[in-house]
């Protein structure tokens, strides 16, 4: 042989996968009002990485260190992107639109850009966004794979309740509608 | 067998090592590799990166050294970036001419699933070169097929 790749392969966790599906299968219930909206209550809390995600500190564009305790007791999205991920960015302008309207009932977005400075500031800017952004390191690119993105793909979304219950897990895009429906 | 994009939407994406197979092959004694683009997939055009032991290369169009093949990509208009060019089809890197006899080459490739509403992180390959491989396949032409044999690793 006369070219060969360094090294081998991991394969995606199975568990991950799983847990996509119930969170795909959960946002349906949700939007049929199977449980009046209150249907994450039946969940368990979090464990593993998403514990850790809510431990964590990330560093803010003003530079300080913010801890993701900064919003216990909210209905919290947390919205890992990139200024590369052209879905990340088509996506966002909801979340605007949404965190204008639900601040009141407690949501709060929180974004975690896995990207450099300059080009978050730059996009952050223009879009005037109302919620805060921090920046990742790419590690949490391995990290969300066990929160049921397995493929470590953009954009991925946690919504977790006041009580820091899992409500839903999105691989992709994330509508208006659906972030409506948890408050209405 | 090939994976189908149809289930990406129904599974979630692929990894992508389905979704942008890579392999490597000698053509005439010249190094091409061949990131294949799954249905519903693109790449970037201004995201590969290619480094030989380490030193980068510049872009993957810098002439002579090396050339995008295939097609001239689709050009979509990013509202943040502008005009983009990405590739929906396979694309084939070639390597004009490889001199060290021992050589390390890192490909850096960018996409993203249409249907899935997703992009992949930055997957970087390694390949290894070894001695005197350019004259090791009787018809100087010896596909390796890498798919499912290297760790994505994730560089920013």
């Amino acid at each position: 042989m006369s070219v060969s790749a360094l090294p081998d392969a991991d394969r995606p966790l199975s568990s991950g996968k799983r847990a996509l599906i119930l969170g795909t299968a959960a946002v349906a219930a949700c939007g049929a009002g199977a449980w009046g909206g209150r249907w994450w209550l039946t969940r368990g809390a979090v464990e593993g990485e998403e514990a850790k995600l809510l431990t964590a500190s990330f560093e803010a564009m003003d530079g300080k260190l913010t801890p993701m305790s900064t919003w216990k007791g909210k209905t919290l999205i947390v919205n890992f992107w990139a200024t590369w991920c052209g879905p990340c960015r088509e996506e966002m302008p909801e979340f605007v639109k949404a965190q204008g309207e639900f601040a009141a009932k407690g949501l709060q977005f929180v974004g975690i850009a896995i990207d450099r400075r300059a080009p978050v500031e730059r996009f952050a800017k223009e879009l005037t966004i109302n919620y805060p952004i921090l920046l990742g390191d790419a590690a949490w690119l391995e990290a969300v794979k066990t929160m049921g993105n397995p493929q470590g793909v953009l954009p991925f979304t946690l919504v977790l309740s006041p009580t820091s219950e899992v409500m839903l897990r999105r691989v992709g895009k994330l509508k208006y509608s659906e972030i409506a429906a948890i408050f209405t | 067998m090939m994976p189908v994009a149809g289930s990406a939407a129904a599974d979630g994406p692929l990894p992508v090592d389905e979704a942008f197979p890579v392999t490597a092959s000698f053509v005439g004694g010249k190094l091409a590799l061949q990131v294949d683009v799954m249905p519903g997939h693109y790449l970037y055009r201004d995201r590969f990166e290619f480094r030989v032991d380490g030193k980068d290369v510049g872009p993957v169009v810098m002439p002579k050294l090396n050339k995008l093949a295939q097609d001239k990509g689709k050009v979509k208009n990013d509202p943040t970036f502008g005009k983009t060019t990405v590739f929906e089809k396979a694309v084939v890197l070639e390597l004009m001419s490889v001199a060290a006899t021992k050589t390390e080459l890192e490909l850096v490739f960018q996409g993203c699933s249409a249907v899935a509403g997703i992009c992949y992180p930055p997957a970087k390959r390694l390949f290894s070169l070894v001695a005197g491989a350019k004259n090791s396949s009787p018809n100087g032409l010896q596909p390796t097929s890498l798919k499912n044999q290297f760790k994505p690793q994730v560089s920013q």
